[in-house]
């Protein structure tokens, strides 16, 4: 009983929807990785400081959500994010880099700054939830999204989600291939000592790219606090599966990172609609799906799915 | 012999770790207690502070301790029971003011993760605290027994495993077993006439257990469970899940008629999930359902289903005192004054368990942990203690026994879905009263 | 040089000598002797868990975020076969005194009746200590086999993969084996969490504290002697050129794949080790527990210590846990200079810490020190100045 309605609502719009969450997410990871070489525990603390930018600016403004509100506050969970991003960059990463830390050290470090940026957030949340009597945890940004009528709240959160990715995308691709930072910062990340050569502050460089981290992984929030509830572990509890995405993908691009979030998003649902379901596993073993293929999208193709096409464009 | 300063490094920094540890404790210890001024609380208790600060001069403080999931899997049932333990802290602190007795809380957080449970009541034993209530997961609970029985700490938790009905010397569990529960909804459902059901539950050591005690109980009213069906309920899961698992109950109901019912085996969050996912369902929109005393007076799943729940006829039991007792509304009405929301699920028994333990120090005047522990035990013969959650009775394995339930439901009031008191269980004669607004809950 | 080693490895047994002296016999108020005992168990099973992820990280470079694992294989060893194994020994008495062979229906034996059966086995155990201490190391060896297995097993992607995707790959099949592991009741009772029975039952209160701090403390020196022969031996100079120059290495005829499954193997073993104590410490073990911050813990105490030598793994796990429990006892007057929740507040002031020690030791509490014996390097110069 192949039913097409069904088969949209139930299969395609989640995948859609989890795919562009983990997507973007990954992007910032990705950029992290490939410039200043930290895979960061504390990526996901990032997207949770944009959901409670957003969060703050409603309430602080307007006392509450309504459709549409959260377009408005994006703004404010992308300068968030990027602030939370710059400062952990020239707070914690910049100088240990300089003493000459390993990218052990470094992970380490960022797993202290992930504490650092929950407890501060936890702290937050509880002085503005005996302040002001706001229900600061486990709420969902849902009913800030813009409403269509005809449409299911997950539909509208497909299409918007898409389109917050494609617009990112796009921007991102103009701000690496046409801008002068971009030739720069591309410089930097493919050889930095001849860049350092060449006159270039690489250490600058890498402090704008935290910016763009920071922003991207705090819209990315946005969308995840549409579905998951918000808590400060919302992006900590996410974050091995961000770590996948951006691992299928492929560490060495940018757009490997879409492509392994849409994997991830795909392979738990249609893993789970048709895998689980059908072999009469229990409904807990979802999470062994994208894991399972992630485990065997490594054994097979060692170097992620970028690296396969890399591969496949080098042999052409 | 390059190692060498390695070795003497390690050894200084062990060495100096314990010893400051130990030393800092003992001075900790002799230094007179009272001297502690220090909130425990945060800026809001200030009130309870200063009104305390000025009845009497030799106040006594006792420090008690607190075990909750602040982060985790469970996180949100530990910051809104925070606030419940602390709320019960502010009370006592204005009840006993006069009685030259000043309350502390230290809370930590356990992550609903055993091995930090064990580790952070053995720190708080450290400390000189004998009394840790709030405990939440029954795993915790198993990990720290022992611990607490060998060194006297009085423990009281909201874990309601049946797992766990098991002699347990210095730990009460406030909520009543989930066998109770399962009682309480069975006799319901029969009395409606149910004769099929379906069970979506959350996969964990509650959901599991409620799930198994209602298909036992179901046995003994001839009503036939047709299947049940568990989702991961942990954060990093999708939220899909609940949506598969709805999608099995209702191939498995097939269709819909009078007789037959869902049962939502879930919390607030998750619960929503489910009903958008049940009211969208072509068979299951169209039965009865039922919730649990975890999802019953949700804001979630009341935000995700209103309307859908109100035509479900949706009713779930929370173990209560007679509702004419007005204490569960003035404790509902001063949390959500005091923490900003409502209070749901296991709050009033959070609140209870602080409560109990400290109402028990205060009328006693003792804090020797093997004296509240027979307190309670004779209290919990007795029903002296009545809190948020009624009269507290115990049984021989420390546990909540004799629990009236009230039924709690969903109508339209003035246009609005509203929860609405719809009946009363009567925990000593097995029956189940209709109150008025609930009439039409309970019609075909 | 095996001098050097056994002189660190006394060393080591007359700090945990003087340490049990402390928490068991001084003078100190008994709450705060209880937290000593309970602290130093902490730190012994975790310094046998940072020594066996040092073998890997420090000495091999291997990207071991998949250590978790071999605390769920403990933990199943433990409370999924061993404690199965004595409750089949005394499958009659059980059956006699509950009414059910627990055996025959494990669903109903994990949801029903582990108390009972749990603490009658312990009442049984109290009058065997041969018994129980034969389950005791049963479910140790059986823990160090089986995680030596599964180690082996990550020896053929190791070899294939790219550090960064082996770390991933690991960290992955940690959340794998967990998740699949803990939803299938069976193996450890899933969602309810395996009683186990106490090994030690015969002793009692603090008794029994220090039988188990005595074996733990005797495991650990045994661990820091093997694994620093290890890695001062001719072996442990091989890994330290395999990480530090993989290609030079397989250039001057190490065989790179041998040398990695015995790395994985060995250390694997003992990270199981640890994992077993830690469930026979806690009598009680859930699966789902083992979420990858477990991996992280290890990983923290590692480079707080210092990698690359077996000291360094120690101090690291004192000083984690030095860090913890300082903080739980004094968050509240951190809260009196800063008016903010105490539990949150103790994660910030947590996280600065890592971050501030590694700012001002990027190398450690204890650095790595340089090969002290011949390094290849001098070697093959030997060699060379030979030939010419």
């Amino acid at each position: 009983m192949l039913n097409i309605y069904d088969f949209i609502n139930n299969v395609l719009v989640p995948a859609i929807v989890y795919s562009n969450i983990y997507a973007l997410a990954s992007i910032g990871l990705s950029m992290t990785y490939i410039t200043t070489k930290i895979p960061s525990f504390a990526h996901g603390d990032l997207a949770a400081v944009g959901a409670y930018a957003a969060f703050y600016l409603l309430y602080f403004l307007y006392g509450g959500l309504w459709p549409g509100s959260v377009y408005l506050a994006m703004p404010a969970a992308a300068v968030a994010g990027a602030a939370a991003a710059y400062l952990s960059y020239v707070g914690v990463f910049r100088p240990l880099i300089r003493r000459g830390a390993s990218i052990t050290v470094l992970m380490i470090a960022s797993f202290g700054l992930h504490f650092l940026i929950f407890g501060v957030l936890a702290i937050l949340d509880s002085i503005a939830q005996t302040a002001y009597g706001w229900n600061t945890r486990n709420f969902l940004l849902a009913p800030g999204e813009i409403r269509i009528p005809g449409l299911t709240q997950s539909q509208v959160t497909a299409v918007t989600s898409t389109i917050a990715l494609a617009l990112i995308l796009a921007a991102l691709y103009y701000l690496l291939n046409r801008t002068k930072f971009g030739v720069v910062m591309r410089a930097s990340i493919d050889n930095a000592p001849l860049a350092k050569a060449l006159g270039i502050e690489v250490e600058r460089v890498y402090a704008l790219s935290w910016l763009v981290i920071g922003a991207v992984t705090g819209i990315s929030g946005i969308y995840m606090a549409m579905i998951f509830p918000v808590t400060e572990e919302l992006g900590w509890l996410r974050l091995p599966l961000i770590f996948v995405a951006v691992v299928v993908g492929g560490l060495s691009s940018i757009y490997g990172g879409v492509i392994g979030g849409y994997i991830v998003g795909f392979s738990m649902v249609l893993g789970f609609n048709y895998v689980l379901n059908p072999l009469g596993l229990p409904p807990e073993y979802e999470l062994a799906i994208p894991f399972a293929i992630v485990i065997a999208t490594l054994l097979l193709a060692p170097q992620g799915i970028a690296g396969l096409i890399a591969a496949r464009r080098a042999r052409t | 012999m390059a190692s060498r300063t390695g070795l003497i490094v390690g050894v200084v920094v062990v060495v100096v770790v314990v010893v400051a540890i130990a030393a800092l404790l003992a001075s900790q210890k002799q230094a007179p207690t009272p001297s502690t001024t220090t909130p425990a609380t945060t800026s809001t208790t200030a009130q309870a502070t200063t009104s305390a600060a000025a009845t009497t001069t030799a106040t006594k403080t006792i420090t008690i301790g607190a075990e909750l999931p602040l982060s985790g899997s469970l996180q949100f049932m530990g910051t809104s029971g925070q606030c419940a333990v602390k709320l019960a802290v502010h009370d006592a602190n204005q009840m006993f003011a006069d009685k030259g007795i000043r309350f502390d809380l230290v809370v930590q957080d356990s992550a609903c993760d055993p091995n930090t449970a064990l580790q952070k009541l053995q720190t708080l034993y450290s400390q000189g605290i004998k009394f840790v209530v709030g405990l939440t997961c029954s795993s915790e609970l198993s990990a720290v027994m022992n611990f607490a029985e060998q060194n006297h700490i009085l423990i009281t938790s909201i874990s309601t495993s049946p797992l766990l009905a098991v002699p347990k010397p210095y730990i009460f569990r406030l909520p009543p077993t989930d066998d109770a529960q399962a009682k309480v909804l069975v006799t319901l459902m029969h009395m409606l006439g149910i004769k099929k059901i379906v069970i979506v539950y959350r996969s964990d050591a509650w959901g599991q257990g409620l799930t198994k005690a209602i298909m036992n109980f179901s046995k003994v009213y001839g009503i036939q469970v047709l299947g049940a069906f568990g989702y991961d309920p942990s954060p990093s899961a999708m939220p899909a899940a609940e949506q598969a698992a709805v999608q099995k109950a209702s191939a498995a109901l097939g269709t819909p008629s009078p007789d037959a019912a869902l049962e939502i085996v879930s919390f607030d969050q998750d619960g929503a999930a489910v009903v958008q996912a049940a009211m969208n369902d072509p068979v299951l929109s169209k039965v009865r359902w039922f919730g649990t005393d975890s999802n019953v007076y949700g804001t979630a799943i009341m935000q995700a289903g209103g309307q859908a729940l109100a035509a479900a006829k949706f009713m779930g039991a929370v173990a209560s005192p007679n509702p004419n007792d007005p204490r569960y509304l003035e404790f509902a009405q001063e949390f959500k004054q005091y923490c900003g929301h409502a209070p749901t699920g296991y709050d009033p028994y959070y609140y209870d368990t602080a409560m109990i333990v400290l109402k028990a120090i205060a009328e006693t005047g003792s804090t020797d942990p093997t004296v509240i522990n027979s307190v309670l035990e004779q209290w919990g013969s007795n029903g002296t203690y009545v809190g948020a959650t009624g009269p507290v009775y115990f049984d021989q394995y420390h546990d909540r026994m004799y629990a009236s339930y009230l039924i709690v439901g969903v109508a339209i009031v003035n246009g609005t879905p509203t929860w609405i008191s719809a009946g009363f269980y009567n925990g000593t004669t097995g029956q189940i009263t209709v109150f008025p607004q609930g009439q039409p809950l309970f019609s075909p | 040089m095996m001098r050097d080693t056994a002189i660190k490895a006394a060393a080591l047994a007359a700090i945990l000598a003087v340490v049990a002296a402390l928490a068991f016999l001084s003078p100190l108020p008994r709450d705060v002797k209880v937290l000593l005992q309970n602290l130093s168990i902490y730190i012994a099973i975790y310094a046998i868990y940072v020594i066996s992820l040092n073998l890997e990280v420090g000495y091999l470079g291997l990207p071991q975020f998949g250590k978790v694992m071999f605390l769920i294989i403990g933990a199943i060893a433990v409370g999924g076969i061993a404690t199965k194994v004595v409750l089949l020994i005394y499958q009659s008495y059980l059956l006699k005194s509950i009414g059910a062979a627990p055996l025959s229906n494990i669903g109903d034996y994990c949801m029903l009746y582990q108390y009972s059966a749990g603490s009658l086995v312990n009442q049984q155990l109290a009058q065997n200590p041969a018994l129980g201490f034969g389950y005791f190391l049963l479910g140790v060896a059986l823990a160090m086999a089986l995680s030596a297995a599964l180690g082996v097993l990550f020896a053929y992607p190791a070899i294939r993969l790219r550090e960064d995707y082996l770390g991933i790959l690991l960290l992955v099949s940690g959340e794998f084996l967990r998740v699949v592991t803990y939803y299938a009741t069976p193996v450890a009772c899933g969602v309810n969490g395996a009683v186990i029975p106490d090994p030690f039952a015969w002793a009692s209160g603090e008794a029994r504290t220090l039988v188990f701090f005595a074996i733990t403390a005797a495991l650990l020196v045994a661990t820091f002697f093997v694994f620093d022969i290890v890695g001062n031996s001719p072996f442990g100079r091989t890994l330290r050129a395999i990480r530090d120059a993989e290609t030079a290495a397989a250039v001057f005829g190490k065989d790179i794949v041998k040398f990695r499954i015995r790395v994985l193997a060995l250390a694997s073993a003992f990270a199981g080790l640890a994992g077993a104590l830690l469930a026979y410490y806690f009598d009680y073990t859930i699966l789902g527990a083992f979420l990858p911050i477990y991996t992280f813990i290890g990983w923290t105490m590692l480079i707080l210590g210092g990698q690359g030598n077996n000291v360094g793994a120690i101090v690291g796990a004192a000083a984690y846990y030095a860090i913890q429990t300082l903080l739980d006892i004094y968050k509240n007057a951190l809260q009196a200079l800063l008016h903010a929740d105490p539990t949150y507040l103790a994660y910030a002031v947590f996280g600065l810490a890592i971050i501030l020690v590694l700012m001002y030791r990027p190398q450690g509490m204890v650095p790595e020190k340089p090969v002290k014996t011949i390094d290849l390097y001098t070697i093959r110069k030997g060699t060379v100045d030979k030939n010419a």
